[in-house]
């Protein structure tokens, strides 16, 4: 090998070696995948386990041994209200028309497999993959969730203040905005509220004379801070929990302390003249999500909503809640469609967790009517997904499945929302077995 | 003929010895017994546990850590409804260093903690015994000499640090949530 041939190769190798690193899974040396349809995307876990039939099939009370249909969703769905038999207040729709018009419809899709458990059916949609039966409870999931996915692969990489969890509840639901993956896990993470807990009566009771640090104490507590981590060898990353960078906790503090003193005042999803003891759980939990979204236009947010799991023992009230969290989802799409970044670019994907059995148990409520459980039969496999979003990028006006032929799976919805995204790409091979749900898109 | 006196003296002696052994020198089950360092309250004679920070290697609990940071502020035990309390509401957030933060933060504002906390003249007029303080409170070690040095530095640089500032470093320090 002459001189000239050994520093040529000796070049290329080390051009390779310092490359290498960086080339990913799907083949590209750059980490941008593709380009987006949005940039914002809002997924709301319409949750609790509700029936194809009470939703999108606007059964009413017919299977409750006879009654009226209807549609008792009018703020997503197309279709008159019951008639007669009604066992909820009626709210006038907070869209000038269906959201359905505004996007695509899913009427059938599967939870193919699983328990049929909310944390289970949340799993799944959260994290693309099924559970097994053995799902810890008590442990963040062992594959990577939708917000690490995408703090991963975006390009250029989003701080945490860009994706968000926002969960009724606490119990299992507090693990989910990171996974136990090796390759993703809480550096990826997404912040994660429960506004009933953190702006409720504990909220108030301890934090209500807060006052954020003024920047010059900031700098002092940093100061002093960094002297001591300096001399000990354990470091932020040791510790459990996503974590933000100064700036963006200092604004997420300075919010969180603003909405538990009233400062940023809360509009709630009410029609008018409708009293305050109407409000659910699941309509403040939208009402807080929209200040977030409001006030860091986060490109990722996912939201649920659960009150309607009262059907395990009130039929009747499973129907006002649903009534009501449809009401929810209308309203903050006429916020997000009021705001001046999240207007027209943002794409909201509305879906249950899981279904419920079609065959009712032997609990009657207060007008006599039968409850549901979800017990993993065909129906409580059974569930619906709405997509809306500018017309430019999402079909408008669109039915697709059906009861024979169901389209989509619920862990669809995370490839869904990588290609809305345009990280779908970047996303190593093997992690997702979904599908992009590709009918929803122009 | 057997002397029946030399021998049941002989038996009772026996009997005697078999007590006495078993009573005192049979084999004993060893029990060890775990202390974990993470509520202990002083106030005055402190002494140190730790011989330097690298035997702390296990993360405190929420639980640990917010009860931990109660007793070094009231210098009592925290209350078993507040413990629950915090312990809630902490897992509403998902940053728990934005959390923890605010959690100290509501602490140093109460009336009973502001009462234990010394005034800053106190810490100017000896900012060495203030820190080996500070390091023996809050990190329950002897500070080594580059830490006191450095922290010491820090303080007198610096005439807009006051007590509260060194205390909330302390507490919101990665040492301070492991033992």
């Amino acid at each position: 090998m002459n001189r000239r041939k050994f520093i040529k190769n000796s070049l290329l190798t080390t051009a390779g070696m310092i490359s290498a690193p960086y080339i990913l899974p799907a083949g590209t040396i750059f980490r941008s995948s593709g380009a987006r349809l949005a940039n914002h995307v809002v997924l709301v876990v319409f949750g609790g386990g509700i029936r194809n039939q009470e939703s999108v099939e606007q059964q009413y009370l017919i299977n409750q041994g006879g009654g009226p249909t209807g549609n008792i969703m009018r703020n997503m769905l197309n279709g008159a209200s019951p008639a007669y038999n009604l066992v909820y207040d009626i709210w006038d729709p907070v869209t000038p028309s269906p959201l359905v018009t505004k996007g695509t419809l899913f009427k059938h899709m599967k939870y193919a497999s699983g328990p049929t458990g909310h944390f289970n059916g949340h799993t799944a949609v959260i994290t693309g993959n099924y559970t097994p039966d053995s799902l810890n409870l008590y442990a963040n999931p062992a594959t990577p969730t939708l917000f690490e996915y995408y703090r991963k692969h975006n390009d250029p990489q989003k701080t945490a203040l860009n994706a968000w969890w926002m969960s009724i509840d606490l119990g299992p639901y507090v693990n989910l905005n990171y996974s136990q993956d090796k390759l993703y896990g809480s550096q990826y993470g997404a912040n994660y509220l429960s506004p009933q807990t953190t702006f409720g009566g504990l909220g108030i009771d301890y934090f209500s004379t807060l006052n954020t640090m003024h920047p010059e104490e900031l700098a002092r507590l940093n100061s002093i801070k960094s002297f001591l981590n300096s001399n000990f060898n354990r470091s932020v990353t040791d510790i459990p929990g996503i974590t933000n960078t100064d700036d963006d906790k200092q604004a997420i503090q300075d919010f969180v302390l603003k909405v538990i003193k009233g400062e940023i005042p809360i509009e709630w999803p009410l029609p008018a003249g409708v009293g305050f003891d109407q409000l659910s759980g699941d309509l403040s939990n939208v009402a807080i999500s929209w200040k977030v979204l409001q006030k860091f236009h986060p490109e990722l947010m996912v939201i649920n909503t659960t009150n309607l799991d009262i059907c395990h023992t009130n039929f009747s009230e499973y129907i006002s809640y649903l009534h009501r969290a449809d009401y929810g989802v209308g309203w903050l799409w006429q916020k997000i469609q009021s705001d001046p970044v999240l207007a027209n670019d943002t794409i909201m994907i509305c879906i249950p967790e899981h279904g419920r059995n079609e065959v009712a148990n032997a609990i009657p409520d207060a007008n006599g009517l039968f409850a549901y459980d979800h017990t993993g039969d065909d129906n409580s496999r059974s569930v619906f997904s709405l997509i809306v979003g500018p017309p430019s990028v999402v079909n408008q006006n669109l039915v697709v499945g059906s009861e024979e032929d169901p389209i989509g799976e619920t862990i669809d919805i995370v490839p869904t929302i990588a290609h809305i995204l345009g990280f779908k790409d970047s996303i190593p091979s093997g992690y997702l077995p979904g599908n992009v749900l590709e009918q929803a898109f122009v | 003929m057997p002397d029946f006196k030399f021998i049941s003296r002989t038996i009772i002696t026996g009997f005697v010895i078999m007590s006495f052994t078993t009573t005192f020198v049979a084999c004993k089950k060893n029990i060890v017994e775990e202390v974990i360092y993470d509520n202990i309250i002083y106030q005055v004679d402190t002494v140190p546990v730790y011989q330097n920070n690298s035997e702390k290697d296990r993360l405190k609990t929420p639980l640990q850590y917010i009860s931990s940071l109660y007793s070094n502020l009231y210098y009592s035990s925290i209350p078993s409804n507040i413990l629950d309390n915090l312990v809630i509401y902490r897992l509403s957030i998902g940053d728990k260093t934005l959390v923890n933060e605010m959690i100290l933060n509501a602490m140093l504002k109460d009336p009973v903690v502001t009462a234990h906390i010394p005034e800053n003249y106190e810490m100017r007029n000896d900012v060495d015994a203030f820190v080996e303080e500070c390091y023996l409170r809050f990190y329950l070690r002897l500070p080594t000499e580059y830490e006191k040095y450095g922290l010491v530095n820090i303080i007198e640089a610096d005439d807009e640090i006051d007590v509260v500032d060194v205390y909330r470093s302390f507490l919101l320090s990665n040492e301070y949530m492991f033992y």
